[in-house]
């Protein structure tokens, strides 16, 4: 059962320079309650196919083609206001900077109230407070009523994307977007933060979509994954399938660039994507 | 530098403005030959007389004469001359003092900093037009004395600009590296600094060139700058003022003139800052 | 048995940040009395999350900051104290490749500058001798000869950081630190430095010092790991037993915290 199915996505950025073709036709699925990993390195077109799903895609970018299909609705046919609906209560999303995406100036619980006013009017004052005091527990931030009215400069680096995660979660959106939300965080955080993902997905059964390059954050969340190279999709796979039987050349070459302790061997020369093999020349491998 | 010309010329505004500098350049070098007569020759015998359309008007006179029969017009083609050179020695003076000043506050710091900080903000404690008057009272009122004066009350904007400037540059890596392979203060100052930091600078300095000209004529307009015969716009102006029922020509053209230079001035800046900042940061 | 390069006994770097003019000013402890050596010829890795004290080491490693207390021997001589012509003599013999391969190269300059920059500080040489010698590195570290009047911007990351690369080795130095010098880089790209890195390491026979929080790139380089937390060292051995063995608390979370890919 797909919650969001992608068909033929094109973004493309128009400069004087001429046309980026960010994101070339691309198609794929997010199925219910499951986590899709797309991973790329820069240039991929990872990040603009989040944009492009939450409407966000400003000039000069431009959607030019394709589908963005959720419960039925394609999101590319809605006018602005209706889209603005969606944002927030059916699909949320969290970024990489927890320090810039969080206003300094205002206290964490507004910022997370916030979030409950646009979406869930009915609910009166009282009954919003209890929610953001909820959702601050639910993400594993310690004293959620004393924290309430911290301002964002008085938090950890991984408390901060805890919010973010409270706020993207206070209105229990369906799919949750993740731009590369742990590579800014100390390796210990991370992995807090990503079972904390984990454990959100099991509890409300939100969908995840979650933008990586590192393979091995992939490994710990991902159901599904997709590689994207240059605007294109190289290769769909389950995450099993694609660690242990990765078929095109370029996931081949990701992973063996990788230092992988274990796997590759000591002070040995890595496997380095090669800049002059035409990657794309090479059939999708689409599992 | 191709790519620099390209983005500039996407502003036609900061285009227009640089063709009006343009066009300034070349009333102020080529003088002796657009203007008709010379700034000070005086013709009693034509005074007053209105432009050349307008009746009354002769043709050897394009714009007219004033009170002693100078032409209006070749009083302010050479005009151009004084304002170029108005703006030059000032923006020059400014500059020059200012940008020691900034670069060593900003590269020094601690009460080095303090120290220069708190002189840039006496200075700007006092208001612009009356240190320039004070300093013009002391000195005697002539042009080069308005070109000092001016210069000097500029320091302290120009002081700040660069300081900033130099700071936000100063803890970037590539300094560390220059001072790590032995590189002298003073090279790290004026070679590895200034040019990541000159952008603004470029800009204040071609605004600044604006209104040191608008200053200047304050200055002529009080009688503390230029003194006759020197057609220096502002000057022009306040000595018409008597004239400006009878003559109004004599008001409106050197008007014009300054609005017109100051214009392009600005314009210029602003184009100047649209291409330069967000173009050298990161790319 | 291998020469001691650098002997560092209770390093201490504390900051001391101003509350106001009647509190008593608060002390950060960043570098809070360690003591660790480095080998010729090893890459010795200092690892640690942020705030541990590694950049911080670094920076007084090369003179960048001035230490608390303690010493910093570098081949048997005391170096937190010396200037002038000995730091000189230092310099060329102990470099840097930063992290930040955006920040790290002069905008304005010409990539033949930015590499040149040390020997026209430190040596007599030519213009032309100089000349060479960049191009002889540029070589080295993989870049074409036509990029010598370049700028930075024209660039990418990779590239930027091999001419960094250059840049350190232009003196001939005998230890490089590298400050997380794959850490703003792609994957890919990550792995061609790493190669380079290694690579020239026995070409020039060098001793690095790599500073990284990266475990998975630090246990593929590494002879010796030091592991910081805080301003102390935790642990300090060789690369095998912190993998296999690791004896602190806080180097076994580390390591339990690195995502391995397990099918």
């Amino acid at each position: 059962m797909n919650l969001l199915e992608v068909k033929n996505l094109k973004t493309y950025f128009y400069s004087d320079a001429g046309v980026n073709k960010a994101v070339n036709d691309i198609s794929f699925e997010i199925p219910k309650g499951k986590t899709v990993c797309i991973v790329g390195e820069s240039g991929s077109g990872k990040s603009i196919t989040s944009l492009s799903i939450m409407g966000l895609i400003d000039e000069p970018g431009k959607i030019v083609g394709g589908e963005i299909i959720f419960e039925g609705i394609d999101f590319l046919k809605l006018k602005e206001n209706e889209m603005r609906k969606v944002r927030g209560r059916d699909v949320s999303m969290i970024f990489q900077e927890p320090m810039t995406s969080l206003n300094p100036s205002y206290t964490v619980g507004y910022q997370i109230d916030e979030a409950l006013k646009l979406h869930q009017k009915h609910l009166s004052k009282k009954e919003r407070f209890e929610k953001v005091v909820d959702s601050l527990d639910l993400v594993g931030i310690p004293d959620p009523r004393e924290k309430y009215g911290e301002y964002p400069f008085k938090l950890s680096g991984g408390q901060r994307q805890r919010v973010m995660i409270a706020i993207a979660m206070a209105c229990e959106p369906k799919l949750l977007i993740a731009d590369e939300p742990t590579t800014a965080l100390d390796v210990t955080i991370q992995a807090q933060v990503l079972d904390l993902m984990n454990i959100l997905q099991e509890k409300k059964g939100t969908s995840i979509l979650f933008i990586t390059h590192d393979l091995g954050v992939v490994s710990k969340v991902a159901d599904e994954v997709i590689v994207m190279y240059k605007g294109h999709i190289v290769e769909k796979a389950s995450a099993k399938e694609l660690f242990t039987d990765p078929r095109h050349p370029y996931t081949k070459a990701l992973l063996h660039s990788i230092p992988t302790p274990g796997i590759t061997k000591r002070k040995a020369k890595l496997d380095t994507v090669d800049d002059s093999v035409d990657y794309l020349s090479f059939p999708k491998e689409i599992r | 530098m191709r790519e620099f010309i390209r983005q500039y010329k996407k502003n036609k505004s900061a285009v227009v403005g640089f063709f009006i500098v343009l066009i300034l350049l070349t009333m102020a070098i080529f003088a002796p030959f657009i203007a008709s007569h010379l700034p000070a020759d005086q013709n009693l015998a034509d005074r007053l007389i209105p432009p050349m359309w307008e009746e009354g008007g002769v043709v050897s006179h394009f714009l007219g004469t004033d009170d002693f029969g100078r032409d209006l017009f070749s009083r302010i083609i050479y005009g151009a001359r004084i304002s170029l050179m108005v703006g030059a020695v000032s923006v020059g003076m400014s500059l020059s003092f200012g940008l020691v000043m900034g670069l060593v506050a900003a590269f020094y710091g601690g009460k080095v900093d303090l120290f220069i900080m708190r002189i840039v903000d006496i200075m700007l404690a006092i208001p612009a037009i009356l240190l320039a008057i004070v300093i013009v009272s002391i000195l005697g009122p002539s042009l080069i004395n308005a070109m000092i004066a001016i210069g000097i009350v500029g320091i302290p904007t120009y002081a700040r600009v660069v300081r900033a400037s130099v700071l936000a540059e100063r803890e970037k890596e590539y300094v560390i590296a220059s001072r790590i392979n032995g590189s002298s203060n003073l090279r790290l100052m004026f070679k590895v600094i200034l040019p990541n930091a000159a952008s603004p600078i470029i800009v204040q300095s071609t605004m600044g060139f604006a209104s040191a000209v608008l200053e200047s004529a304050g200055l002529s307009f009080l009688g503390l700058g230029a003194q006759p015969p020197t057609p220096e716009w502002g000057a022009m102006l306040s000595d018409s003022l008597q004239f400006i029922m009878t003559a109004p020509w004599m008001i409106f053209y050197p008007g014009l003139a300054i609005f017109f230079t100051v214009l392009g001035f600005n314009l210029m800046g602003d184009g100047l800052m649209d291409v330069l900042d967000p173009k050298l940061k990161d790319k | 048995m291998s020469d001691v390069v650098f002997k560092i006994n209770n390093l201490k770097k504390y900051y001391e940040i101003s509350l106001g003019l009647f509190k008593k000013p608060k002390i950060i402890k960043a570098v809070n009395d360690i003591s660790f050596e480095v080998k010729k010829g090893e890459i010795l890795s200092i690892v640690g999350e942020s705030g541990c004290g590694k950049s911080t080491t670094a920076k007084l490693m090369l003179k960048i900051e001035e230490p608390t207390d303690g010493t910093i021997l570098f081949e048997g001589k005391d170096i937190t104290k010396i200037e002038g012509e000995e730091l000189r003599e230092y310099r060329k013999k102990v470099q840097i490749i930063f992290q930040d391969p955006y920040s790290s190269l002069n905008p304005r300059w010409k990539v033949g500058e930015i590499i040149g920059e040390p020997l026209k500080l430190n040596t007599k040489m030519s213009d032309k001798e100089i000349k060479e010698r960049v191009l002889y590195l540029m070589e080295k570290v993989g870049m074409l000869p036509e990029w010598y009047t370049r700028y930075p911007h024209q660039f990418s990351g990779g590239q930027r950081q091999r001419i960094g690369i250059a840049r350190a080795l232009a003196l001939n130095p005998e230890v490089i630190v590298c400050d997380e010098p794959v850490s703003a880089l792609d994957v890919s790209i990550q792995a061609q430095v790493l190669n380079l890195l290694l690579d020239l390491q026995k070409e020039f026979n060098l001793t690095y010092i790599f500073i990284s929080h990266d475990l998975s790139v630090v246990e593929h380089i590494s002879d010796r790991i030091v592991v910081m937390y805080f301003g102390d060292i935790v642990e300090n051995a060789d690369v095998d037993t912190i993998f296999t063995h690791p004896k602190h608390d806080y180097t076994k979370k580390l390591i339990n915290a690195i995502p391995v890919i397990e099918y």
